[in-house]
């Protein structure tokens, strides 16, 4: 029998996919509404009117109206384009036609579609500069619906998704026009004032904020039911009010040739452009504003309704993401950079997504890396992306830490002039006194009224100390009320990290006694019981460490005395570590400025320098020429100590976790992982830090910098 | 322990924390693999989803800050016949709670809680696996031909589908994958029924 089967199938496609494409790939109204308007963009428009035409309650008359002044489309290009879906014109040409030459932003052919989230039936106008004609065409998604509907039902009579009529005809126009025109009825969803509101605030996100493009893209919105939004132009933030504002962007280096990356750095009351080696992401531009509480009140005043809320990401223009977010409580906002996640920031100086309005601008050709994950409010997570977080993060600290020192500033600049004016005081009286002592042989009134003056000038200068003690009164309490909130925040952070240690520690220590309790009796794995019994031994001892340190901590406050740095430390390498280092063949070098003297817990410091001396001595183990360097500096703010051993050096991957508890590469030699936490744990209750640095010593070794506020 | 056909896997930054329970269970299970970096285990579970896997995860990875519901998301992503059992040394509060369940985890143990605590709780994560009609349809796709596993086998609302394209329905658990599913159990309860 012969198989009239043919050779070549081809796809179809179900009558579903209006749905699909549509109302269930879309998955928010606004996020519709910014399709739509992102083709207006990539048609060239100037100017995008969207009217929402009764659209609360809901009736015959409800429309939404989206008309452009862009390029318009032919017969044909609606034919080729608009009625093929996935179309691949704005995905081999990705700048839009000239003169505008936009970087297109819809390149998957189904934006259209957004229009069955808002309503049911569409009809199109479209019309192209030198035509006599708009170009017409009607669609019903509900005539899909039904067919959905009746084939669900099991109509043996199915039409294909490709086999609906959409209604098409010609209107005369006037042929100096151009533009399209989407009309929207048969409305899914009420539109309320608080729904319009919100498709204007994130339609005020679409293109970045305060740049002036060539070719402007000017969006207005009208909700004439809604007094706030009638025929209202959507504007972009302004960012004038700003406290403190930044730029920085690529540059190209005058020598090379090459692009360099500038960024921001802090140092010594200064924050500078700099320029550096571009990163893995590529180049960028980042504008950085900050609003104090004075600059937050100039914002809302000018922009009520709109909210300062951290970075955002615009790729050539546009909005990349968050994209098209809305939601109504701030504390649910993506974070995108990690901004009000970050742990161990200055707590008084730490700033918030509510403190900044930021804009990363990147392009497709410059930053391929930073791709958008598939949902739009995300990039996919790679090292670029991650190095991007990192840099905007570190920016950030860059002007926390500007902040702190114009803080710091102002408030001695404030005493400053309080002694001028007791010194100015006594300048005016002085001279008083010698006007005073001419006046009295010539004129008794006057001499009377310069006395008279001169008493209250006493009593203004009284006034004025008073002031200036009570002002150093007010600067010592708000410092000791600072202190407190730094424990009390250290002290909560310290509690979780202990809880978390002990548990760990017990669950170790019980589950090796429970292995040795089992195995031992059934007389099996025996090798195992007996590296148990030491897990156990050495588990106990790291629990004790964990406790004792636990119990000094709490002793840190009232333990605080004034001792000298110099004694201390050469007491620690001379006499309580000079055996070991004898024995180990180290040769050490300690140097310390003269008379320095330190308000802190003694004890604490002993354990602190004793950490870092026990971990040079693992690292040295293997090393025939053994050096340790302690370096210890001052300023009138922190205590610097620099650390350093030529060792084997603490591999890249592993300098995040030096400091997390139980992090140690020398467990084999008693290491718990507990040394540098308990450092790092007891430095930031007294506001000081601990990093690693450049190693001192080349080609190998560590050294560590740690930094304790003099005061 | 009874001797159960699974991996197991432990994602945790401090290898201490489960040296006994791999210790113990050692013999018992296929094999016990530890991970410190999440991202390893992720690799791992990809490259061997076809065989019965389990994981014991700890919630919180100092590094990086990681948190285990990203983890937890991307192992639900590989297949959603994977039992994660959560390991924690946190203060459990209602948030964690929150994604923890939302992330599909198949129960939570402190970190204070004993060896035999946690093989109770594998043992059972097993069962669930066993017990579960995809993965003796997804065992027995992974034994055919690569040629038969190509081609087309079913046809759904006008589609041919592959044992391949089963075999990712059944680890994503979406429409199709509930199909064969409750098809092969519906399938099962008439044979039962009519002896």
């Amino acid at each position: 029998m012969k198989d009239n089967r043919p050779a070549i199938l081809h796809y179809r496609f179900d009558v579903s996919t209006f749905r699909l494409l549509g109302r269930e790939l879309i998955t928010d109204r606004i996020t519709a509404l910014f399709e739509l308007v992102k083709n207006c963009y990539d048609a060239n428009a100037q100017t995008v009117n969207i009217s929402f035409e009764n659209i609360n309650p809901l009736g015959n008359e409800s429309r939404i109206v989206i008309e452009d002044n862009g390029i318009g489309m032919s017969y044909k290009d609606i034919k080729d384009k608009w009625m093929v879906i996935g179309t691949s014109n704005k995905r081999r040409n990705d700048t839009s036609p000239a003169p505008y030459y936009r970087k297109v932003v819809g390149k998957k052919g189904v934006g259209r579609f957004a229009v069955d989230k808002l309503g049911a039936k569409l009809v199109l106008r479209s019309k192209q500069i030198g035509s006599q004609f708009w170009e017409c065409l009607e669609t019903d998604w509900s005539v899909y619906a039904d067919e959905e509907n009746k084939q669900l039902a099991q109509d043996e009579d199915i039409k294909l998704f490709t086999e609906i009529d959409n209604r098409y005809w010609r209107e005369n126009g006037d042929a100096a026009i151009q533009g399209t025109r989407l009309e929207i009825s048969n409305i899914n969803d009420v539109w309320t004032e608080q729904d319009i509101k919100r498709a204007y605030l994130e339609l005020a996100k679409l293109v970045r904020p305060s740049v002036e493009l060539k070719y402007p893209f000017t969006i207005w919105l009208d909700a004439p039911q809604y007094q706030d939004f009638k025929n209202k132009k959507v504007v972009s933030l302004a960012l004038a009010k700003a406290t403190l504002s930044y730029y920085i962007r690529p540059i190209e280096d005058q020598q090379t040739g090459t692009l360099r990356q500038q960024s921001l750095r802090y140092e010594k009351g200064q924050l500078s452009i700099v320029d550096e080696p571009l990163y893995s992401f590529g180049p960028i531009s980042l504008s950085l504003n900050y609003y104090d509480k004075a600059g937050k009140d100039r914002f809302y005043k000018l922009y009520p309704e709109d909210k300062i809320d951290g970075v955002k990401i615009y790729r050539d223009g546009l909005i990349a993401t968050p994209f098209a977010e809305y939601k109504g409580d701030s504390n649910e906002k993506k974070d995108l950079f990690g901004i009000d996640k970050r742990q161990w920031s200055d707590f008084f100086t730490r700033l918030s997504t509510r403190d900044i309005i930021g804009y990363v601008d990147i392009t497709k050709k410059f930053n391929p890396d930073i791709i958008d994950s598939t949902n739009r409010q995300d990039f996919v997570d790679n090292i670029q992306w991650r190095d991007l977080q990192a840099f905007v993060i570190d920016q950030i600290k860059q002007i926390e830490q500007y902040l702190k020192y114009l803080k710091l500033s102002r408030r001695e600049s404030n005493i400053n002039k309080i002694q001028t004016a007791t010194e100015d005081l006594d300048d005016v009286k002085s001279r008083v006194d010698a006007i005073k002592e001419n006046a009295r042989l010539s004129s008794p009134e006057i001499s009377k009224e310069l006395d008279d003056l001169a008493l209250r000038l006493n009593k203004i200068k009284g006034k004025v100390v008073d002031g200036s003690v009570e002002y150093k009164q007010m600067e010592e309490e708000h410092r000791l009320q600072a202190n407190i909130m730094y424990s009390l925040i250290s002290l909560q952070r310290y509690a979780s990290q202990m809880s978390h240690i002990i548990k760990t520690s017990v669950g170790m220590i019980k589950r090796s006694a429970e292995f040795v309790a089992k195995w031992m009796r059934l007389g099996q794995k025996q090798e195992r019981c007996i590296k148990h019994a030491q897990i156990i031994y050495d588990d106990m001892n790291n629990l004790t460490k964990a406790i004792d340190f636990m119990l000094s901590y709490t002793n840190d406050d009232t333990e605080f005395e004034p001792f000298d740095i110099k004694s201390c430390t050469e007491l620690l390498f001379n006499e309580l570590y000079s055996g070991i280092l004898a024995d180990e063949n180290i040769k050490y070098e300690v140097l310390i400025e003269e008379s320095l003297e330190l308000n802190y817990s003694r004890k604490a410091f002993e354990d602190m320098i004793g950490c870092l001396m026990d971990n040079s001595i693992k690292a040295l183990r293997n090393k025939e020429d053994k050096r340790i360097k302690c370096t210890i500096s001052a300023t009138s703010e922190n205590l610097t100590i620099l650390f350093s051993d030529n060792g084997i050096g603490i591999p890249e991957e592993n300098k995040p976790k030096v400091f997390d508890e139980f992090f140690t590469t020398t467990s084999d030699f008693g290491g718990a992982g507990l040394g540098l936490f308990m450092v790092r744990t007891r430095l930031e209750a007294i506001s000081g830090s601990i990093e690693i640095v450049e190693n001192e010593f080349l080609p190998l070794g560590a050294t560590f910098k740690i930094c304790i506020p003099i005061n | 322990m009874r001797n159960i056909d699974a991996n197991v896997l432990f994602l945790d930054d401090v290898e201490g924390a489960i040296t006994a329970i791999a210790d113990d269970i050692d013999g018992c299970v296929t094999q016990s693999v530890f991970f410190d970096n999440p991202t390893q285990g992720i690799e791992f579970l990809k490259e061997n989803k076809s065989d019965n896997n389990i994981v014991l995860l700890d919630w919180r990875f100092s590094q990086n800050n990681v948190c285990g519901d990203k983890i937890l998301v991307d192992i639900h992503n590989i297949s959603i016949n994977i039992p994660v059992i959560i390991f924690t040394g946190q203060a459990i509060d209602v948030e964690a709670t929150k994604k923890m369940f939302n992330g599909h985890a198949f129960a939570c143990l402190p970190k204070t809680c004993s060896t035999e605590e946690v093989t109770k709780k594998i043992e059972e994560a097993y069962d669930t696996i066993i017990s579960d009609i995809s993965t003796y349809v997804a065992q027995w796709i992974n034994i055919q031909s690569p040629e038969r596993r190509r081609e087309p086998y079913v046809t759904s609302a006008g589609e041919s589908l592959s044992l391949n394209d089963l075999l990712e329905s059944i680890h994503n658990g979406d429409e199709i994958g509930k199909e064969v599913k409750d098809g092969i159990n519906k399938l099962a309860i008439e044979l039962f029924m009519n002896k």
